[in-house]
């Protein structure tokens, strides 16, 4: 009787241990997502109310969400009106964006009132609490997408 | 004390903070999620808002539903780039714009938005109708005129006995009514406009989500973020002043939370608006 109480006392112990586990890496995952969300939010709002980007910006932005692998996407979309008079949609990548603020003399990439750009920004390696994460928060979100931001450029302050 | 006691007390003491912790991680993740929807929100109707005020002089062909003056010079409001700008930008900022299923469940939350207009209000109801514009308007009973108030100083009298229609200011006219300015009246003509279309949208049967609830419904400009649209002033709930036009839009019934509870959240031009229900 008294071995079989030990055996439950133990389990009891082992299987706190184990939720105070998962829920300080819960809370460190909370915490770094926060990071990454307060990040590219700030870089987001600043290319579409500046209308640019620049090295700096570039790097700031990757040096402050360098705490975990990430999957980082660029779109920079531009709609234009063709010669019949339909609306034509072109989209610039991350790579092109990143060429023009390496390789272009002027070190800045410039996009133009109306356009639209979008950073978002993906887990690499999928945690574990993801799927907790979505059950809790009911989020819409696709999993492992941390963090979408974007929306329409409104200034072109490099003229 | 003996030492199932102990026990007993560690293991109290234990489950306590993992519910503490746990009550902490639900209240945050659900704080997140309407931060999430307030954000996506407000960015939207603040890049829809961009659209309607840009000068589209040189094609009408999406301004079915009025317009506005600008000086001497007639503006068509481009409806359908403000509505896709809406849509495109609450999308991104939801994570998707990508998920067909996910965009077409979320639009039937979205069961009013509309353009505050210069000289009208426009509502489009959440299956992406344009209901007929509702002007700002005044009918002074012993001169037999309509007034046609604007956002800004100009104002339209139409004479119903000549049939005859001319532009004024407001500082032109005399005082319209003997207990306020012309300034009080318009800004009372057009927040009781405002409020009607709103309601009238809201009660309507085209409206078949949540909405059902919100007959009385008020809706409260009670923040506007200057540096999203930068720098015009618009007040609500106390000077009831809106002098620029705007895209409006709202948020209904999206559960969150582990008890479901359903969100209501609306904004006005990048501005967050408090939405009451009487």
């Amino acid at each position: 009787m008294d071995s079989v109480s030990k055996l439950f006392s133990i389990m009891g112990i082992v299987f706190i241990v184990i939720l105070i586990l998962l829920l300080i890496f819960f809370i460190l995952k909370i915490e770094q997502d926060q990071v990454i969300k307060d990040a590219t939010k700030d870089f987001n709002e600043r290319v579409r109310f500046e209308g640019y980007i620049t090295r700096d910006m570039y790097e700031n932005y990757m040096e402050r969400i360098s705490i975990k692998p990430l999957e980082i996407r660029f779109r920079h979309i531009k709609y234009k009106i063709d010669s019949s008079n339909r609306e034509v949609l072109t989209i610039y990548t991350q790579r092109e964006i990143i060429d023009e603020i390496y390789n272009n003399p002027n070190k800045i990439y410039k996009l133009e009132k109306h356009d639209e750009f979008i950073v978002q920004v993906k887990e690499l390696q999928p945690s574990i609490f993801e799927g907790v994460m979505q059950i809790l928060t009911k989020s819409l979100a696709k999993p492992h997408i941390i963090v979408s931001k974007g929306g329409v450029v409104h200034n072109e302050s490099y003229r | 004390m003996n030492h199932i006691d102990k026990e007993l007390i560690f293991t109290a003491i234990v489950s306590i903070a993992v519910i503490t912790l746990l009550a902490w991680i639900l209240r945050y993740t659900t704080n997140d999620t309407v931060d999430m929807y307030e954000y996506a929100l407000t960015q939207a109707t603040s890049d829809a808002t961009l659209v309607v005020r840009e000068d589209r002089n040189e094609d009408g062909s999406n301004s079915n539903y009025g317009g506005f003056e600008k000086g001497e010079e007639k503006i068509n409001i481009d409806y359908k780039g403000a509505l896709k700008s809406f849509y495109n930008t609450i999308f991104y900022n939801l994570g998707i714009s990508t998920n067909i299923e996910a965009k077409n469940a979320f639009r039937s939350h979205i069961p009013i938005k509309g353009v505050v207009g210069y000289d009208n209000i426009v509502i489009c109801t959440y299956n992406d109708i344009w209901l007929p514009p509702e002007s700002y308007s005044y009918f002074d009973k012993d001169r037999d005129l309509i007034y046609r108030f604007t956002l800004g100083e100009v104002v339209y009298v139409y004479d119903i006995n000549t049939g005859t229609d001319t532009k004024e200011t407001l500082d032109s006219l005399i005082q319209i009514t003997t207990d306020m300015t012309n300034k009080q009246l318009k800004n009372y003509v057009v927040m009781e406009t405002i409020n009607k279309a709103l309601t009238k949208a809201a009660s309507s049967e085209l409206n078949y989500t949540s909405l059902n609830l919100m007959k009385g419904v008020v809706f409260n400009l009670v923040h506007f973020d200057h540096e999203v649209i930068g720098g015009r002033d618009i007040y609500n709930s106390e000077g009831n002043i809106i002098d620029s036009p705007g895209f409006f839009a709202m948020i209904d019934g999206i559960a969150v939370g582990l008890n479901s509870e359903r969100i209501r959240l609306a904004s006005f031009g990048g501005a967050k608006m408090e939405v009451i229900n009487k």
